[in-house]
């Protein structure tokens, strides 16, 4: 009877063993691999430690469920979906999930993009970071390379809002298959007019930025001063200097006080005496500043030990 | 019918040769003093630099207490005397020079001049004599090189100054004048009230906030002032003599007529009460600014001026002032520089040129750099 219960219990365990193993995910060692098998970077004496601490994926995967939130078969739904955003966009789509302890939500940005950059995967791409880190969730979304032009940090910020529910109420699939339709959407609307991305992806604006012909960014200098000011400020400034030297001309004034003629010692202020009789306060309203952005503009922040640059939707926690 | 008429000529004949033997007695009594050297009896002049008199010609030099031992200077008694001559003499205008004879010529204020025949000092004392002596004076301590060198340097510190002005071949003229002035002693007393406004601000939220104080100022009391100067002369320009102010009074001293020898000097054609509205107006601007001093108000407004002079007493003083005359183009330009502290004053003419030529170079230097300065900023930024 008890080797029956034992038999039964091994059964179930077999049973359930290979469900585990093909959902959690697999990493590979970097010794031993030219350049710690990172491809889009250089590893320099000062990433390593970084490099070293990235774990090393197979960047066909597009999957990596470390916080194991996902089941198979909704990771192999997801794939389908990643493999046709890829296809039409010819951008990278990757979906990375851990439970990371944290205390500044900069670590969750180091994290994901040093995943990102660190990894195999394509120069230009997303990626949807979920820490679930049960004291403080968090999620965010990061875009690289000319994916930042489609995909830039006001879009990306309103992506993470039309998930924030369905992220937070741990509906994953959906909020997942949500966030790639948007994507897709995203992509319809067309890029960011006026920029571009530089070398190490960086978001520039073409009116101040250009690449030279070796490749190098360049500043374009804005020569437009604002000449009519300068002038009408120049020419007060010339008026009151030569006034003041007319003014060194003519030493004779009439005299209007005896100042230099009081008795000093023969002052006798008897009453000096201020009353506050009154007392009225106005309140006018000032309209607060308008932030213009005008539905443009982007910003490229440094990613975290690569060098390179990536846009970020700002992150949320919940 | 024809003796009569040769009579009535002979008569007026008389009575004009009368006249002009009447005008030939005053003027003999009414001679210029000219002080001598007690040493050599030339004529003898102040000398600033020294504060003392000293003769050109053996060298000597005399204190005030010499010169009246040598019955140059005059004593008390000689004001007082003075005193008791009769006032139509006064009016005269021709005196002999006590050197050459001469006859001398100088209008009914000068008091102190010098004889265009043998350049000699002549001092007209009966002009500072009686109600015209003043009280005290403040002796030359600027010379007449002094006043020049100021002149000179007029340039220095005024770059409008047109090139050629400072030459001191523009200058026309000058003289050591001591000029009458009035000092009024006075003290101002009474009541100033005022309604005042003082106004702050402040952001809060989305508002700005205004506070306006409503105050009542109440201020009483008086203010004493120590000689007030106002020139006692319409020869000269009353602008003029307020822009050479202030004189120390610390070196005023009893008048002695001695001083003015070497100078000319003029006695007052402005009566007292009549400068009396002048000093009294700057004692009473003063006295309002003194009792306001320290109270920072957006507006004020006074509702109540009691402030009037009380107390006051006049002194009359001869004040040292070097007058240069300047010509230059086909203007005369009047400078004067206080002689005893040495300010010099005048309107220099401006050079139209040069300020036009500053105007364009201050223009394009600030231009320059409000240019270099946009131009940092966009390379930065």
């Amino acid at each position: 009877m008890i080797i029956m219960k034992k038999i039964y219990l091994l059964f179930i365990i077999l049973l359930l063993f290979p469900t585990i193993i093909l959902a959690s995910t697999n990493t590979k060692s970097r010794e031993g691999i030219e350049n710690y098998g990172v491809t889009k970077y250089e590893v320099t004496p000062k990433n390593k430690k970084y490099v070293l601490d990235t774990p090393y994926v197979d960047a066909s995967e597009k999957l990596y469920d470390f916080a194991e939130i996902l089941t198979d078969e909704e990771e192999q739904e997801l794939y389908d979906l990643i493999s046709g955003f890829n296809e039409k966009t010819g951008f990278d789509l990757v979906i990375l999930t851990k439970s990371l302890p944290y205390t500044d939500d900069q670590e969750n940005e180091d994290y994901a993009t040093d995943f990102y950059d660190f990894n195999d995967f394509n120069k230009n791409g997303i990626l949807f970071f979920r820490n679930d880190y049960e004291e403080d969730r968090y999620f965010d979304l990061y875009s690289f390379g000319d994916a930042q032009l489609y995909y830039y940090d006001t879009r990306l910020s309103d992506l993470l809002d039309e998930i924030f529910d369905e992220i937070r109420n741990k509906e994953y699939l959906s909020s997942i298959k949500h966030l790639i339709s948007r994507l897709n959407d995203y992509y319809d609307y067309g890029k960011l007019e006026n920029y571009f991305v530089d070398n190490d992806g960086f978001l520039r604006e073409s009116n101040r930025y250009y690449i030279d012909e070796n490749g190098k960014l360049r500043k374009i200098i804005n020569y437009q001063i604002p000449i009519l000011p300068s002038i009408i400020i120049s020419a007060i400034i010339s008026l009151i200097s030569v006034a003041s030297m007319v003014k060194k001309n003519k030493m004779i004034r009439n005299a209007t006080d005896a100042t230099v003629y009081v008795d000093e010692g023969n002052i006798n202020i008897l009453v000096k005496r201020d009353e506050l009789v009154n007392s009225i306060t106005n309140r006018t309203y000032i309209p607060p500043a308008s932030s213009s952005s005008g539905g443009g503009g982007g910003h490229s922040s440094s990613s975290g030990h690569s060098g390179g640059g990536h846009s970020s939707g700002g992150g949320r926690h919940g | 019918m024809a003796k009569k008429k040769s009579n009535k000529k002979a008569e007026t004949v008389k009575k004009e040769t009368k006249k002009v033997e009447k005008i030939n007695i005053i003027k003999d009594k009414e001679k210029a003093i000219n002080n001598k050297c007690p040493a050599c009896s030339a004529p003898i002049a102040f000398n600033p630099t020294l504060n003392k008199w000293k003769c050109e010609y053996c060298l000597s030099e005399f204190t005030l207490e010499d010169m009246q031992k040598y019955n140059n200077a005059s004593s008390k008694e000689a004001n007082d005397i003075a005193e008791n001559e009769n006032e139509e003499e006064l009016d005269l205008l021709s005196y002999k020079c006590q050197n050459c004879g001469a006859e001398i010529v100088a209008d009914e204020n000068t008091a102190a001049t010098f004889c265009v025949y043998c350049g000699s000092i002549a001092i007209l004392k009966s002009k500072l004599s009686g109600k015209f002596a003043p009280n005290s004076i403040i002796p030359f301590k600027k010379t007449n090189k002094e006043a020049i060198d100021a002149f000179v340097n007029i340039s220095k510190g005024r770059p409008l100054c047109p090139k050629d002005f400072n030459n001191k071949k523009n200058i026309e003229k000058i003289k050591g004048v001591y000029i009458p002035f009035w000092l009024h002693n006075t003290t101002i007393k009474g009541d100033l009230n005022a309604s005042a406004t003082r106004v702050s601000s402040w952001h809060s939220g989305d508002y700005r906030y205004t506070k306006t104080d409503y105050y009542k100022l109440y201020r009483s009391g008086s203010v004493s002032f120590v000689r007030i100067p106002v020139d006692g002369s319409n020869n000269f320009d009353n602008d003029i003599m307020n822009s050479i102010e202030p004189f120390d009074y610390s070196e005023l001293i009893k008048y002695n007529h001695a001083y003015l020898s070497g100078f000319f000097a003029e006695k007052y054609d402005v009566a007292s009460e009549q400068t009396n509205a002048e000093a009294d107006n700057r004692a009473l601007n003063s006295t309002r600014n003194i009792m306001y001093k320290g109270s920072a108000f957006a507006t004020k407004t006074i509702t109540e001026d009691t402030l009037k002079p009380v107390d006051s007493n006049i002194e009359y003083a001869l004040l040292p002032v070097w007058m240069v005359n300047v010509k230059y183009g086909d203007k005369t330009y009047i400078f004067a520089m206080n002689g005893q502290t040495g300010k010099f004053i005048g309107n220099i003419p401006l050079d139209k040129k040069k300020a036009v030529r500053y105007g364009i170079l201050i223009f394009a230097g600030c231009f320059a750099v409000i240019y270099l300065i946009c131009l940092a900023v966009m390379l930065v930024g």
